[in-house]
């Protein structure tokens, strides 16, 4: 028996109802806001474009309850660390495949039919084609999920007392770190980090480089929590 | 059928001895089958492995034979074995502590066997 | 078939060791009873079973085969446990065709007809079962599966007289039906103790004692006379406890029955399984002098 397939079944038909809940309720919200500025203003534009911004929320979260639910459930229907961790990977990828997919498909339509309606990777890039720009929003969910679930795998493994500490630490490094590079080094770092999220300053623009970004730093992220999963145990 | 868990005698034992006693008393005819383990271990709520040891016990005295596919069933001329073998048992389990219990009460010989001969005639 | 090993396992939470050097063997093909008091390291040794935690010394096997993260043994084993580790939001229609799926062996049929039989409502969610039903559904899952070792952690918990009957009945039927092992971790053994093959006591994360049931029944007796003549008896196995009532003593003993000299005024009973692991299982303040 190979239980990756039926883990991995599992993982993603118990969220399958939540991803069509949170599409039912984040398009009923936008068509209300519509709603309501075509009633008040007599015409047909929305600038809100938060819409990729609640899918990344909404694929954190899944990331959270994949280890708080699904671990243990996975667990006790017998199968091993590896098997879990691999099924959860496998869906996160799935998950930011279709929720980009969808979103992408959605939002370029939004556009076409409303010039108003930004989506946030053409605020960011430019309006560009509709791959490029489904590829850097999967590769930004995956990010994010990755993000969400070693987070939470801290979590189950040092405790919630500890986790904070950590979480707290962790912040106010990270303003240190960005304080001291601007600071010390303003021109390189700034240039260096628009050159990762693919806007070198030199001109040009190059949305593939984050999209890079975004999948190392996933990888990076999906195996430090394989090395906490392994060791994790359920009480 | 009941079995005492807190009895001294093995729970084994406890069962081979219900079991012969329903053959003595004829509850169990010859050739009769005999409850199989797993309805006697439901029954009681006891290991199977207990059972099975009653009932081979059983088996070795002579007195239950298996037929394969069918179940256990009481031999030919159990009974009479049985019998035989309680007829070996008797002075032992009765007759020696009737003395003891008359000796500790200073019954005279006469006496006890006098109260033997009115149990008879009655 | 080698059985369950446990090999010198000591667990550790913080300072405190749940379990401490612990060996011990379950054979294929038995039913077990794992005892011992609240603490004494039951359900952390049935945690390492199961691939929920990890020992800090030493190793389990499974036929020979890691019980640690290692599909091989998992497809073994399965554990039953006390806490809850089920998506509580599924129906429990949902969570036995999910079982199925991962377990191939899990009899799909035999559960639904279970389910029937005890008077559990399908279509409700885990959550929303009564403490003693969702109890029954753990069990129906452990009992439908079709594997070498399955182990239940205090199965009859929330469970009323009538089901705990039905638990231990089913039970046998399965056992009946297929050679395996089933082990039963409780501190409540009385009323299935007729169940049970052989019994490990554990005490304070160690092994006190593994011995069949019915060599223990006839080796702990419960001594009721005169002081001196009590004392006289149990000069051969080992005290237990003692209770004095006048001048009349109580005395617990391990050992073989002591011979009663012809015309003793002392009385020996055997003691009940419960009473002689409470007995070795006795704090000092807990005792009665």
């Amino acid at each position: 028996m190979n239980p990756l397939k039926p883990a991995l079944w599992y993982v993603c038909a118990v969220k399958r109802r939540a991803v069509g809940i949170f599409y039912l309720i984040q398009y009923a919200a936008f068509g209300l806001v519509c709603l309501l500025v075509a009633l008040f203003t007599g015409r047909v534009a929305a600038t809100y474009n938060g819409m990729e911004a609640a899918s990344a929320a909404f694929v954190g979260v899944v990331g959270v309850l994949t280890f708080q639910e699904d671990f243990r459930a996975l667990l006790q229907q017998g199968c091993t660390r590896r098997c879990i961790f691999a099924a959860s990977v496998c869906q996160f990828g799935l998950l930011a495949c279709f929720m980009a997919a969808v979103d992408t498909a959605l939002t370029q339509l939004l556009h076409r039919l409303m010039p108003t309606f930004v989506t946030v990777f053409g605020l960011l890039y430019g309006q560009r084609g509709a791959l490029v720009n489904g590829l850097w929003l999967a590769a930004a969910y995956w990010f994010v999920c990755s993000l969400c679930y070693l987070a939470v795998v801290v979590r189950g493994r040092v405790g919630k007392t500890t986790f904070l500490a950590l979480g707290v630490g962790a912040l106010a490094l990270l303003v240190v770190f960005v304080t001291f590079l601007r600071l010390v080094v303003p021109r390189a770092a700034a240039r260096a980090a628009l050159t990762v999220l693919g806007l070198p300053p030199g001109g040009g623009v190059h949305p593939l480089t984050p999209v890079l970004l975004f999948l190392a730093l996933g990888a990076l992220l999906s195996a430090c929590s394989y090395a906490l999963l392994r060791r994790t145990e359920c009480f | 059928m009941k079995v005492d868990p807190n009895a001294e005698k093995p729970l084994f034992l406890q069962i081979a001895e219900q079991i012969e006693d329903a053959i003595f008393t004829g509850a169990l005819a010859e050739e009769a089958q005999v409850p199989s383990t797993n309805e006697i271990s439901a029954l009681l709520k006891l290991n199977p492995h207990t059972v099975l040891k009653g009932v081979n016990l059983l088996v070795e005295e002579g007195l239950l034979y298996k037929k394969r596919g069918l179940g256990m069933f009481v031999c030919a001329g159990a009974l009479s074995r049985i019998c035989e073998k309680r007829r070996a048992a008797f002075f032992a389990q009765f007759v020696s502590p009737l003395a003891q219990e008359a000796h500790k009460l200073h019954l005279p010989k006469e006496t006890v066997l006098e109260l033997v001969e009115r149990s008879f005639e009655q | 078939m080698r059985g369950i090993e446990v090999r010198g396992v000591t667990k550790r939470y913080g300072s405190h060791a749940a379990l401490q050097n612990l060996s011990v063997t379950f054979d294929f093909g038995k039913i077990y009873g794992l005892l011992g008091r609240n603490g004494a390291g039951k359900s952390t040794l049935i945690g390492l079973l199961a691939n929920r935690l990890f020992p800090d010394e030493g190793a389990v096997f499974i036929d020979g085969q890691p019980a640690t993260e290692n599909g091989g043994a998992r497809e073994r084993i399965f554990c039953m446990s006390e806490a809850d580790f089920y998506d509580k939001d599924l129906k429990i229609q949902d969570q036995f065709r999910w079982t199925a799926r991962f377990y191939p062996t899990f009899d799909l049929p035999r559960a639904h007809a279970l389910a029937k039989q005890v008077g559990l409502n399908e279509t409700r969610r885990f959550s929303a079962l009564s403490k003693g039903y969702q109890s029954f559904f753990k069990l129906i899952v452990a009992l439908s599966l079709d594997l070498p070792y399955v182990v239940f952690d205090e199965p009859v918990l929330g469970l009323d007289a009538a089901h705990r009957d039905l638990f231990y009945r089913l039970l046998l039927e399965a056992f009946q039906q297929k050679e395996r092992t089933y082990i039963l971790a409780s501190h409540l053994i009385e009323e299935a103790a007729g169940l049970m093959e052989e019994v490990v006591l554990l005490h304070r994360g160690a092994l006190l004692l593994q011995e069949e049931v019915e060599t223990l029944r006839r080796q702990a007796y419960r001594l009721t006379g005169p002081a001196a003549e009590v004392e006289a008896c149990c000069a051969g196995g080992r005290l237990l406890g003692r209770q004095s009532l006048g001048g009349l003593q109580t005395v617990y003993y391990l050992g073989e029955k002591p011979a009663l000299p012809v015309g003793s005024r002392v009385q020996a009973d055997p003691l009940p399984l419960q009473e002689l692991f409470i007995k070795l299982t006795e704090e000092e303040s807990e005792g009665v002098a």
